[in-house]
């Protein structure tokens, strides 16, 4: 991954409490665990920014490198990787999400 | 190619039981449930991270479009097994 693919991945996740890497954007995800982890963070009402990584293959690839994850979305807070669908999902039902959002 | 899931993750995952299934029978979408001792103690995302990379290639050439995985200690998976496992 070039240098500033990962800088700007570091400054999305780092100037953004919550950011989430995914396929389209919120109003009109383009693919079902996407649209899956916007439902979660609605329903949790938390405020977070997000970038379509269909529209940007360097950010794509680079992500998947960067969390050592290699699949989308890829949901980040404070500055760390937490998960992708099935995690996400999973913290949310366990209440880990909700303690994570909050602190 | 649920064998192929199976013995990528059975590989790369110490003592591991693997189930594998393909619920939409599509041939992209599949489900897995890996139960393994090494799991002990770890971050669930370190478990998945664990099972997923073991199929980059298969991720990024969208062979495998999707896996939704659960993963358990041994221990663990008595307790919810019976869920699963029908």
């Amino acid at each position: 991954m070039d240098e500033n693919t990962k800088q700007e991945i570091e400054k999305d996740i780092k100037e953004n409490k919550v950011f989430l890497y995914m396929k389209g954007n919120p109003e009109m995800p383009q693919c079902g665990f996407s649209s899956q982890v916007v439902s979660i963070l609605n329903q949790f009402g938390v405020e977070y920014k997000s970038k379509d990584v269909l529209s940007d293959e360097a950010i794509r690839e680079g992500i998947k490198e960067y969390a050592n994850w290699p699949t989308i979305p890829q949901l980040y807070v404070k500055g760390e990787f937490v998960g992708g669908c099935d995690i996400i999902t999973e913290m949310a039902q366990s209440g880990d999400l909700g303690k994570l959002l909050s602190e | 190619m649920i064998e192929k899931i199976k013995e990528k993750i059975e590989s790369s995952v110490e003592a591991a039981t693997v189930y594998v299934r393909d619920p939409m029978s599509d041939g992209q979408h599949f489900e897995a449930i890996v139960i393994a001792p090494q799991f002990e103690g770890m971050l669930l995302v370190k478990q998945h991270q664990l099972v997923m990379n073991t199929l980059k290639d298969e991720f990024k050439g969208d062979v495998v479009h999707a896996l939704q995985l659960k993963t358990f200690t041994p221990q663990k998976w008595e307790e919810v097994k019976s869920q699963y496992i029908n």
